[in-house]
């Protein structure tokens, strides 16, 4: 599996349909991933629907050394990073938004975590520092290897490792004391 | 949440969107740039023009050098440390013997109006261009104009002559008179000599 960079090559060479491929394999894990920084399923849409339009306006942008889900989630950080470094007045949410948007996120959360297991380590994660909500993200929800992750981050290999580790330790704490297995 | 019909749709709506607005940014960079290279094209085409227009406007021979000393390109000779010092425009600076004595014996011997047989110019030496004179052993050559300023340095003062073809002129004593073929030689033989010293 390539990842969608054997499908967007096809898509450069003028055939339009590969780009739905593209669409329908990275598009919703782009979402979430996403919804992790900026904690908005509507902001984290239309972040990624920008970073696929990317994918259109500068085809030469991608290298296609990495795997393009490596390439649209880095764009997804770095939009998100700047959406929050841009939002300076927080928006008051009322309840029944807040009851909506919970329940788009858990919309959202089905439409990509089929594995039930893997929908209770999300809960926990939402516990967990960003950085290793992050790096469990990438590497367990989009399996993504190490290497990956670290590109996307933007941190070594080392550094994930790391996180990875300690968010494990403290995952199979959450885990336990709710009852759920361990990773 | 919208389905991935809607949001395909949405991703082609944007990208053309920005695919517009990158146009404009080429187009408006374009309309701003192609201005600015003409005036560049142009004043530099147009610059040499000027440039030796500028030159001779300043082609004054007396420079002043960054150190304040003055510096004759005419004569390539340097004075003083100061601009008081410096003579006037062309003017040459002479302290040597032989040159006051020769211009001593060149002066009028008493008043102007005497010097009989003498061709003595009572013109303004202000004015004087060399072609008002009045000679009784005729007029000097209207084409030899060559002009040399000197300032004579001598214990007593400074005395400033013109020498405008064959007619030497006194600013400082007022005085004036046309030189003989070998008085002039003379003199600008000494002046030269001072000149390049």
């Amino acid at each position: 599996m390539d990842n969608g960079a054997g499908s967007y090559r096809r898509f450069l060479n003028g055939e339009e349909s590969a780009f739905d491929e593209i669409m329908a394999e990275l598009f919703r894990p782009l979402v979430f991933f996403v919804d992790r920084y900026v904690h908005d399923v509507h902001t984290a849409e239309d972040i990624a629907i920008d970073a696929f339009s990317d994918l259109i306006v500068h085809p030469r942008r991608y290298n296609f050394k990495t795997s393009l889900k490596t390439y649209l989630f880095m764009l997804g950080r770095s939009r998100a990073l700047d959406h929050l470094r841009h939002r300076k007045v927080l928006a008051v949410t009322e309840l029944d938004e807040a009851r909506d948007a919970a329940g788009q996120e858990n919309e959202l959360e089905e439409a990509v975590l089929a594995d039930e297991r893997k929908r209770a380590v999300n809960a926990a994660l939402e516990r967990l520092p960003e950085d290793m909500r992050l790096a469990v993200h990438l590497v367990y929800f989009e399996d993504m290897t190490y290497d990956e992750a670290a590109r996307v981050m933007k941190k070594s290999r080392k550094q994930v490792d790391n996180l990875l580790y300690r968010a494990k330790k403290e995952l199979r704490l959450l885990l336990e004391e709710d009852g759920e297995e361990a990773l | 949440m919208r389905d991935l019909e809607q949001c395909r749709a949405e991703v082609f709506r944007r990208s053309e969107e920005k695919i517009r607005e990158n146009k404009r940014m080429r187009r408006r960079a374009l309309t701003l740039c192609v201005p600015l290279a003409l005036c560049l094209v142009i004043g530099a085409a147009v610059w040499p023009a000027f440039a030796p227009a500028a030159k001779q406007a300043g082609n004054d021979p007396v420079a002043v050098t960054p150190n304040g000393q003055v510096w004759d390109q005419e004569t390539e000779v340097q004075y003083g440390d100061g601009a008081k010092e410096a003579p006037q425009a062309g003017a040459v600076r002479i302290e040597t013997v032989e040159a006051a004595e020769l211009l001593r014996s060149l002066a009028p011997a008493n008043d102007m109006d005497d010097n009989a047989g003498e061709a003595v110019v009572t013109a303004n030496a202000g004015q004087n261009d060399g072609k008002a004179i009045g000679a009784s052993d005729g007029a000097p050559d209207a084409a030899d104009d060559r002009e040399s300023r000197f300032i004579l340095v001598t214990p007593e003062g400074e005395e400033t002559y013109t020498l405008r073809g064959k007619v030497l002129t006194c600013e400082t004593e007022d005085w004036q008179r046309v030189l003989t073929e070998e008085e002039e030689t003379a003199l600008r033989l000494v002046l030269s000599a001072d000149g390049s010293r």
